[in-house]
Order: structure tokens, then sequence, then C-alpha cells
């Protein structure tokens, strides 16, 4: 409009139509930083009180860190001896309920263990207080679904968990040091006889003279261990309410006393999460609210005795 | 020093719960008084040893016991089993030179080795399985200098000729056939 005004003066157009340009990249950078991550509209599911809900298959509760105390064997209903990791949740407690751009994926804060105050960073001993929870030594998010979740400060304990669901553990496997590519990676080695001279456990080539490189990626010897794993559908054969422990079948990663992650199981091609029939803690055990529960609750493996051969 | 398991307190329930809970409850962990910080594994395997306890039979299993009281490396040992928890009638005995024991609270296992129809057999225990019916010690060694026997497998010598072995063969067969 000012250049149509005044169109004689060529100066003063320019003038203005860098004005434009700079009002229009403005506010373009102000749409396109509305889009970035910190800016979003986030959201954060209102939680009322801690009462019971009904599960629903959709439904995801949150997961729980433990700490694995060591391995032991117990007998089931049908007399064949099963290998068990015991698990403790020691003090967990929901810490913060974390803000996500989704409404539909809330994420639960889960702390567990306790920490000297002394030996909390002032940043992290600020979180705590601003929830109003003790400090707590190891801390991870869990997602949810909406339904699931709780209010901050809410204690999870033992009885969250069902005898014969399937559970994730996710844990930092024991470091193995810098090992050979025959015990990383499984390779053959070389033949231990026949005229072998010094290459009984070697990678051997390492790729085509063509590329005349080594691909990225190669596997060769290295540091083992150490590294996040996840085991996928162990079953809790035991649940003791007392000693707030659950029995895990099978072995999990990593040294007794290490903090590791609990979640219920998400990969169920031709599995079942829960038994069927069972009651499942939603959003989890509240005392009081739930069922009571006997101290020790085990797993009902059952089907046919396997000791007795079938007919067929 | 005989061992026999009852089975009243088998744990074989069936009520429709998709959980079992154990016949013999713990309202409060057994932890010892002077325990403060109790270790969790270790009131575990107390509290898994006094269930399958029943008959005593932990007894032969304390390594500082005399000789005369436990099981040792060298012993003649008979061993009932039920062959499965459906039915506790049928069992089936063993016997053997006890050629080694591995304490391991309840996870504690021995190996019995014998000579059946001129191979040699041996069999894995588990001591507190609940299908171990009987455990009986049918003759002391008069002298073993090793905990674990495993050259017996070499050099057995006249070990498996002894006439405890042959008597409870047969006895066993008997008491079989009466079952």
């Amino acid at each position: 409009m000012f250049s149509l005004l005044f169109g004689k003066r060529p100066g003063q157009s320019v003038c203005s139509s860098l004005r434009a340009l700079q009002n229009q990249l403005s506010t373009s950078a102000a749409v396109y930083r509305a889009k970035l991550p910190h800016e979003k509209m986030r959201y954060a599911p209102p939680v009322t009180e801690l009462k019971l809900g009904i599960y629903t298959p959709e439904s995801r509760r949150t997961g729980i860190i433990a700490r694995k105390k060591g391995m032991t064997g117990m007998w089931d209903e049908w007399g064949v001896r099963v290998p068990v990791t015991v698990l403790q949740l020691d003090s967990v407690k929901v810490v913060h309920i974390i803000k996500t751009s989704n409404p539909n994926h809330p994420r639960l804060q889960i702390g567990c263990g306790v920490r000297k105050e002394k030996n909390t960073t002032k940043s992290l001993l600020g979180h705590f207080k601003a929830q109003g929870i003790e400090p707590k030594a190891k801390l991870f998010e869990f997602p949810i679904t909406p339904d699931a979740v709780l209010p901050v400060g809410t204690e999870i304990t033992a009885a969250h968990f069902v005898p014969g669901q399937l559970v994730d553990v996710t844990a930092i496997s024991t470091g193995k040091g810098f090992q050979g590519v025959m015990k990383r990676w499984g390779f053959a080695g070389g033949r231990a006889s026949h005229g072998n001279s010094l290459a009984h456990r070697t990678p051997g080539s390492t790729g085509n003279i063509n590329p005349g490189r080594v691909y990225p990626g190669k596997k060769m010897p290295g540091r083992m261990g150490g590294k996040s794993v996840t085991v996928l559908r162990l079953p809790v054969m035991k649940v003791d309410t007392a000693l707030n422990c659950i029995w895990v079948k099978g072995s999990v990663p990593g040294p007794d006393e290490q903090y590791i992650k609990v979640r219920d199981s998400i990969k169920l091609v031709k599995h079942r999460l829960f038994p069927e029939g069972a009651t499942v803690p939603f959003p989890t055990y509240i005392s009081g609210q739930s069922a009571d529960l006997p101290r020790e609750t085990i797993a009902r493996v059952g089907g046919h005795d396997p000791l007795i051969p079938r007919a067929d | 020093m005989l061992a026999v398991r009852s089975f009243s307190q088998s744990a074989l329930a069936k009520d429709s719960q998709t959980f079992i809970v154990p016949k013999m409850q713990f309202e409060k962990p057994l932890v010892k008084p002077e325990e403060k910080r109790p270790n969790v594994m270790k009131v575990i395997e107390r509290e898994a040893l006094a269930r399958a306890d029943v008959d005593g039979r932990s007894k032969l299993f304390i390594r500082r016991a005399p000789p005369k009281e436990r099981l040792c490396a060298g012993d003649v040992v008979f061993v009932e089993t039920i062959n499965s928890i459906s039915d506790p009638s049928a069992t089936t005995t063993f016997s053997g030179v006890c050629i080694a024991i591995y304490r391991r609270g309840i996870d504690t296992s021995f190996i019995l080795r014998n000579i059946v129809h001129k191979v040699g057999v041996e069999m894995r225990f588990m001591a507190y399985s609940p299908l171990i019916k009987r455990i009986e010690i049918m003759q002391k060694t008069t002298r073993v200098r090793r905990a674990k026997l495993f050259y017996l497998r070499e050099n057995p010598g006249r070990t498996f000729q002894l006439k405890a072995l042959k008597k409870m063969s047969k006895s066993a067969s008997s008491t079989a056939k009466k079952n």
C-alpha cells in the first residue's frame, strides 16, 4: 500500500518490500517455531485419586524398577523343577507424570530404592522436592495408556503382578571385557589340527579385494556385555507380598543386586498376557480396594501332567 | 536313619483359582530376630527348606553333623520316588553307592551309582523334590578319603559287589510288587 501511494519514489518502495519480506519471514519463522518440540502443546492426564479401573486388552499398565536378588529353584504343581530369579520391589513409587505432546500416550516416571539426600545432585533433588517424594536411587519412564495413570506418590507392590502372567525384563548384561569373535559373535574359528598355525580362534578374512575396505558394522573382537538386554515373555511363577518379591522363571541379565526394568509383555503372538480368568489389578494393586491376597501365590501351570506319557 | 514324606501335604490343589496358595503358609517371613536387614535370598531358602523338610531329611545333608547321622560319600543309599504327583501310589526305587553330594540349600542333590545288568548306572536325585518319597541309608561307608568318588567310574574294585546293594535290589523289587 505504501509503495502504491508514493509510487514515484523507488528507494522507498524497495525499503518497504524488504520490510514486507521481513514480516513474512518472521511470521513463517513463528509458525515454524511453534512446531518445535519445546513449544508444542503438552498434556498431562488429570489424575484425581487412586481408584481401581477396568482392565481392557488395549490398556497398558505401568512397568516397574526392581532389584535382582538372585536365583533359586522351585517345583510346580506337577513336581517339575523350575529355575527362578527373585526380583524385589524396593519401595517402588510413582515420582512424576510426564507431559507428552500426545494426550493418548502419557508416561509415568517410576522410582525405586533409596538415595541419601547428600548423594543426590541439586537438580535432581529439586525434582524430587517438587513432587514431594524422597530421593530415589533409580528413575525410569514407562509409557502407559491414559486409563492406567497413577497419582504421584503411589507405591507399587509385588501384588501388581499376577502369578502366571508374562513379563519383559530389561537389564544391563554382565560385562565380559574384550572378547574374540568366537565368544562375541559365535564364529566357528579355525581348525584344531591339519597344519593350522596360530589361527585357531581368529576371525579370518574381513572382506573382499573389490571394495578394498572393511564394511562398517563388520563383526570383530571388542567389548562384550555391559549392554541393555531385554528378555521377552518370562512367566511370573510366584508373588510374595510380604517380602515384596516376584519370582520370574529363568534367568535375567546382569549381576545380583542390580536395578532392572520389568513390564507387562508386549509381544504376545500365540501367548496370553494374563492367565485365563485371572483378576488383573488395574491400574495397580491398591490395598484396601483390591481383594485381599494370601502372602504367597504360585502360578498354576495347568495342562496335562508332564510326567505321565500321553496315550496318543 | 529313615526319611519318609507324607503325602497329606502334597500340593495338588483342585480349587478353581488361577493361582495356587501353598499349603504351608508363613504369615510372617522367617526372619531371625538378630537380622536387622535380612537377606531376602536367605529368608526364601529358609522358608523353602522348612516347607520341603516335612520328614526331617535335611538332617542327612548337614555338613557339620557327625558322619553317623548324615549322608556321606560312599554310603549305600536307597531312594524311593513317586512316578508322578497325580498318581502317588506308583513308585520307583533305586539303590546305589553315593558318589557325590552337592549341598546347595533347596537345590541340594546327590548322585547314586550302581551296576545294573552289568551296566554302570548313575542317578542324580534332587533331595527336596516333592517326587522323592523316601531316602534311606542302607550301609555306612567304612573308609572314604574323598568328598567326590568319581574314581569309582574307572576303578570300581569291589565297591558294587556289596551285599547290601544286592539285598536291597531284591527287597525293593518285592516291595514294589506289594504296592
